[in-house]
């Protein structure tokens, strides 16, 4: 299953936009423009969907309230609305499910956020259609969504399970690296990458040894000198590690802990891990922070590599600045352009104009990345 | 509206591709900002992409400079035998520094300098890079004095040096004022208007 389109009204810096998405999405735009807030509509949905302490409330609170959340170019409609359509294939002319929910603040009292609207269409038919009679007469129901609700969600379970996989990794290597130094917290879902271990851990044997040999292969051609890739308990304190050889004079090389590793490699590590685990979508954080331009223009290759060869694909979202990744995605209408105006962020595909100039020699880097470029940069005012 | 696209070996060349375009063509339009290779090593194996973008979708100016090497030279070991009327590979004698010394008016206002001091055969110059590099550091303007020469070694460029000179092209150079001084600056000017011509 994929998400197709994702329609938003209020949601951030996005006044009102409507996309369609495909198996792979690459977001570009200048600096604020909102690829990760346009990302973090898939983490709000996971955490409303989560059976485990999630739901509608938590994902607000997590974000410091509606009034962070909410646009600020929502000027006279206070309402957030969120309209999500899902299919078996990108080709599906109907999609399979349709979810929408839309709330804003009761704007008195407690000042609670209401639902206003919760809809699901399986097959366009409509199995879910929210306010009911009840939720009129007891407003507290309007504070929780049915997708978060297993008393309530029997006939669209599905929906909610595909929400509560997505996956967001935006991995930091120093947290990862100096964890028990800053006795690091890890925060819920692991966005930054310090969980990596425990999850490496928590994989059974074989599956475990499997990817880390894939991992391994990889690593060997990107990073000089790479040699092994073994997983280890550390005998005293069980806590788990990673160790790599590098070679070197020395004639069995010498083996490193994943502390003494690269942040490039760790960054490294952290994706091709990801690509082999879960079943939902997978949004990426600027992939190619850290690495080598080198190896940068082989991510796009690098994801479809590792996703064929598994038994079911994911859907992989990558928000990125770099010029080298832009250049060698395939498909142009896979890369979606942000761009800010006056009145809240737009997103677009490539125009025709631009997908001529792409089909006729010109790279997707060439003709879209200038658009994302701020206009004065040129300018000598430049930092006074 | 007639569209072009501009490519340069970097940003300077990628300036004056954009200030040719504008001061001899007019009516034409840039659809895109002008690509800009960062190198003459990554221009060359690409070229062949630019050549189908003017054989299959629209004219394209690439503007790269000789480094002292021999223009004919050049263009044989460049270019396939056959390509498109729209597409111009022009190279700049001996450097795209040559073009701005060539704008010896504009060049004297812009750095505060008299303009006796600007050579007056830049395509003759063995290093002309050296030359503006002179010229900037004698400027009475401060900043440009700081940004455009490095300050660890005089005989470099500073990290101000792509920025300065581009806003100059952009804002001040004139090729047809230019091109009474610089030959291969000429004969460019010469085949860009063509390609007005050329195309109707």
């Amino acid at each position: 299953m994929l998400i197709t389109r994702l329609k938003l009204k209020n949601w951030r810096n996005f006044r009102d936009v409507d996309v369609k998405l495909g198996p792979r999405g690459y977001l570009i735009g200048a600096n604020a423009s909102g690829k990760s807030n346009f990302l973090d509509v898939f983490r709000f949905l996971r955490t409303i969907a989560q059976s485990e302490g999630g739901g509608l409330q938590k994902a607000l609170k997590d974000r410091g309230g509606l009034g962070k959340l909410r646009s600020l170019h929502a000027r006279k409609d206070p309402e957030v609305r969120i309209e999500i359509e899902l299919s078996e294939s990108a080709s599906d002319a109907e999609a399979t499910w349709r979810y929408i929910l839309a709330f804003k603040s009761e704007g008195k009292g407690q000042q609670r956020v209401l639902i206003t609207e919760e809809s699901v269409y399986q097959q366009g038919k409509e199995i879910l259609s929210r306010p009911r009679p009840e939720d009129k007469s007891d407003t507290a129901r309007l504070t929780q969504t049915h997708l978060e609700q297993i008393n309530n969600n029997e006939l669209f379970r599905e929906l909610g399970d595909y929400f509560a996989a997505t996956t967001y990794l935006h991995l930091v290597p120093q947290l990862l690296k100096h964890n028990d130094e800053i006795s690091g917290r890890i925060i819920e879902n692991d966005p930054f990458g310090q969980g990596l271990l425990q999850r490496i851990a928590k994989t059974p044997a074989k599956t475990r040894k499997a990817r880390l040999d894939r991992i391994q292969k990889a690593l060997e051609i990107a990073v000089p000198q790479f040699s092994e890739l073994e997983f280890e308990q550390d005998p005293i304190t069980g806590s788990p590690h990673l160790k790599a050889n590098f070679k070197h004079w020395r004639v069995h090389g010498s083996w490193q802990r994943e502390d003494q590793f690269s942040d490039g490699t760790l960054r490294l590590l952290g994706l091709l891990w990801a690509l082999q685990e879960g079943d939902g979508l997978l949004l990426l954080e600027e992939p190619e922070l850290s690495l080598n331009d080198a190896i940068t223009e082989h991510i796009p290759l690098i994801i479809d590599r590792v996703l064929r060869k598994r038994k079911s694909s994911r859907q992989v979202l990558i928000s990125t600045h770099s010029d080298n990744l832009i250049a060698e995605v395939g498909d142009p209408q896979a890369i979606l352009l942000l761009e800010p105006t006056g009145n809240g962020s737009t997103i677009r595909t490539p125009d025709e104009g631009e997908q001529n100039a792409i089909e006729h020699g010109l790279n997707p880097a060439e003709v879209l990345l200038p658009k994302t470029h701020p206009k004065q940069i040129d300018q000598m005012s430049l930092f006074g | 509206m007639k569209q072009i696209l501009v490519v340069g070996e970097d940003s300077l060349t990628c300036a004056l591709g954009a200030s040719l375009v504008a001061e001899l063509l007019p009516a034409w339009q840039m659809p895109l900002p002008p690509i800009d290779k960062k190198g003459v090593t990554k221009l060359i194996p690409e070229l062949h992409r630019y050549i189908r973008q003017a054989t299959e979708f629209r004219p394209v100016l690439c503007i790269a400079d000789t480094d002292g090497q021999c223009v004919k030279e050049l263009l044989d070991q460049w270019l396939p035998k056959h390509i498109p009327e729209n597409f111009l590979l022009r190279l700049a004698v001996s450097e795209a520094e040559s073009w701005l010394l060539a704008d010896h008016e504009a060049l004297a206002n812009f750095l505060e300098i008299s303009p006796a001091r600007v050579p007056r055969t830049p395509d003759e110059i063995a290093d002309p890079k050296r030359n503006l590099l002179n010229l900037a550091r004698r400027s009475k303007n401060r900043v440009i004095r700081q940004e455009v020469v490095s300050r660890f070694d005089p005989e470099k460029q500073g990290s101000g040096y792509n920025q300065h000179f581009c806003h100059f092209v952009g804002t001040h150079w004139s090729a047809q004022r230019a091109a009474s001084n610089s030959p291969s600056l000429k004969r460019s000017i010469v085949r860009i208007t063509n390609l007005e011509n050329a195309l109707n």
